[in-house]
């Protein structure tokens, strides 16, 4: 009465999942050049391909990450996920991490350096509505502040130090990343402010849901994502990080004088993000914002200054003990800088050129 | 074939078991919209359906939605497969083996009740950041019904069946296929049929850590830049891709386990004496032409 052929068909693919399940793979298509002769590398961004990194986009449409011979690959992973880790289990080469990830890294005993820093600007931060009666980061006391995750705790935390302000006299709660959820707790007065990242607030304002941001002025000048890596790695792939690197700030570079050109490869590359027009625009606009160098010529440099205020607000909330901080020079590799934006800027600016009268 | 597919597809039948859900689906769209209206939740949280419906084929016409269906669909299949092959790989031995169900349950189990979302992004930081980690994600969670479900058929089986087979000198590989297997198979489908949903559940939940491309990525940018419409059409898409699972494995278990299903039992056993008929006749056993009626026979 039974028959075994019946089940074949699913213990076939029972066994090709499992030869699957173990094999390598790889979900990436964007993010790579491919290529005969290109060396890969493995890169950590906080989000899948998107508009607010648009450096990768730029440089894989208009071919610099071919012209200097590099194939990089996209490892994208959520806050859930210390960037540091992807670079100790060796799953990816170079991670655009936190300020405090790194110094939390070292401070335990990580090698971890950066060695490139492509927004000189905070993305994370703390807002408020328009409207609200909260002037600056003092205000929030005794009120209750929503966060982006958990992790925001001690983003706040140091925020509210900084302010003589005890945290416990603060409320918190996290409420996630949804705009609609955010804008919702926002308006019931379920959360009197909300910490999180840039993205978010642009996104809600873009949206009509006007924002202040009362985020303090030190903090906001620290760092966004910078890159990561380890030493190891970098004297195995040098070439390779110097050549990634090298594409990125080209790409960066285009950014701050052709917004239109990246508008139009970030609707190509990315069609969901723009969707919601407004939210789009917004998106691009802050990216362009946020990637904008101190000094154009030295795009990505490292800020020892910028670094040590990211260790006193860490230490200030309680995250690192006084005898725990690192040298922060020892943190920061400026050693590639020159060679990373070793390139004529007149052949960026031709290159987009020619896509534009290409399109 | 054609005739019970025609059949099955009759107007008035159609209409008869399609009006319960459909009125099911009326009265909730009409207290959707009632709470939409008198302002009970706010349009940036719940939008009106016919957005969402708008939203929906606008996303199905366009090109890169397929990508993330085809990822994520990749992701739950491949999870699933994996999940329910080292389920039942282990549920046979265990059912087999009191050792060997004493050895595996407690694990078995400790896996089932550790929240899987907790240990995710550890998975993903194990096992790398393409498909494999979502598919280890999507297998582990759909590992467990299919697991206990299909030691569950096995332990079952009926002590007189089993008497039956020893009394007739069958070995132990005939009592498994011919006796253990079948008798469990209804209450494996069982677990299937739950794991093919969990399984979809795990590649989400994987995506929303970290995927470069997929249905949970699209939730997720969609909901973050407020185009909540999207996000609830791909909701839909994900949803009909459960569903999709789901009547895969009812298919099959009707396809497999074909004698809990009258009708399927009775076309079978047709088809199989059609066959042994020809094969006589072939052979020249038996003069071709009628069978016999029921009553002729008697």
């Amino acid at each position: 009465m039974f028959s075994f052929k019946a089940v074949l068909p699913v213990l076939a693919a029972a066994f090709i999942a499992i030869g699957v399940g173990c094999g390598d793979d790889d979900d990436g298509g964007d993010g790579g050049s491919g290529g005969g002769g290109t060396q890969e590398i493995v890169y950590n961004l906080p989000t899948p391909p998107s508009a607010l990194f648009y450096p990768t986009l730029v440089a894989e449409e208009l071919g610099f990450f071919e012209e200097e011979g590099v194939s990089p690959k996209l490892a994208p992973a959520a806050e859930e996920i210390s960037a540091t880790a992807f670079l100790d289990n060796g799953d990816a080469d170079v991670s655009f991490a936190d300020v405090d990830e790194i110094i939390l890294a070292r401070s335990k005993g990580g090698e971890h350096v950066s060695i490139f820093s492509p927004q000189h600007t905070n993305t994370a931060g703390i807002v408020v509505p328009e409207e609200s009666d909260i002037q600056d980061i003092s205000g929030v006391e005794g009120q209750t502040v929503g966060l982006e995750s958990e992790e925001s705790t001690r983003f706040l935390a140091a925020m509210l130090d900084s302010a003589g302000i005890d945290p416990d006299s603060v409320d918190s709660a996290v409420v996630g990343t949804s705009g609609p959820l955010i804008a919702k707790t926002l308006e019931d007065g379920k959360i009197q402010a909300y910490v999180g990242n840039a993205s978010d607030f642009t996104a809600l304002s873009a949206n009509d849901v006007p924002l202040r941001n009362i985020t303090p002025e030190d903090v906001a000048q620290i760092d966004g994502n910078p890159l990561a890596t380890l030493p190891g790695t970098l004297d195995e792939k040098r070439e390779a990080i110097v050549g990634f690197l090298r594409a990125w700030a080209k790409a960066q570079y285009v950014g701050q004088i052709n917004r239109e050109v990246v508008e139009k490869i970030a609707r190509e590359k990315v069609p969901a993000e723009w969707r919601n027009e407004a939210s789009g625009e917004a998106a691009l606009d802050l990216a362009i914002t946020l990637m904008k160098p101190d000094d154009p010529e030295r795009i990505g440099d490292l800020r020892p200054d910028v670094w040590d205020t990211g260790q006193d607000v860490l230490v200030r909330a309680g995250v690192i003990e006084e005898g725990d901080t690192i040298d922060v020079n020892e943190a920061l590799d400026d050693s590639l800088i020159e060679e990373i934006n070793d390139w004529d800027r007149a052949e960026v600016e031709a290159a987009v050129e020619e896509y534009e009268k290409g399109a | 074939m054609a005739r019970r597919l025609l059949h099955a597809l009759s107007p008035a039948r159609l209409a008869r078991r399609l009006w319960p859900p459909l009125l099911f689906l009326a009265i909730l769209i009409g207290v959707w919209e009632l709470a939409l209206a008198v302002d009970y939740v706010s349009e940036s949280i719940l939008p009106h359906p016919k957005d969402i419906v708008v939203s929906f084929y606008e996303l199905a016409g366009s090109e890169f939605v397929w990508d993330d269906v085809a990822a994520t669909l990749w992701e739950a299949v491949a999870g699933f497969a994996l999940g329910a092959a080292l389920g039942l790989a282990l549920a046979i031995p265990s059912g087999l083996s009191p050792i060997m169900r004493q050895m595996l349950n407690p694990y078995a189990v400790a896996l089932q009740v550790t929240p899987r979302i907790a240990i995710a992004p550890l998975i993903i930081a194990w096992a790398g950041f393409g498909y494999n980690s979502k598919i280890w994600i999507a297998a582990i969670i759909a590992f467990f019904p299919v697991y206990v479900n299909a030691l569950t058929g096995i332990l079952t089986v009926d002590e007189d069946a089993r008497e039956m087979f020893r009394s007739l000198g069958a070995s132990r590989w005939q009592t498994f296929t011919h006796l253990m297997v079948p008798s469990s198979l209804p209450s494996m489908f069982a677990g299937l049929k739950t794991a093919a949903g969990l399984a979809l559940v795990g590649a989400v939940v994987g995506e929303f850590i970290s995927a470069e491309r997929g249905l949970g990525v699209l939730v997720q940018q969609f909901s973050s830049q407020l185009a909540i419409s999207d996000a609830f059409a791909v909701i839909l898409m994900l949803m009909f891709l459960g569903l999709l699972l789901y009547g895969t494995m009812e298919w099959l278990e009707r396809a497999t386990v074909f004698w809990l299903h009258d009708a399927r039992l009775v076309a079978r056993s047709r088809r199989r004496a059609a066959k042994a008929a020809k094969k006589l006749a072939r052979d020249g056993g038996v003069p071709s032409g009628p069978r016999p009626t029921l009553v002729q026979r008697r």
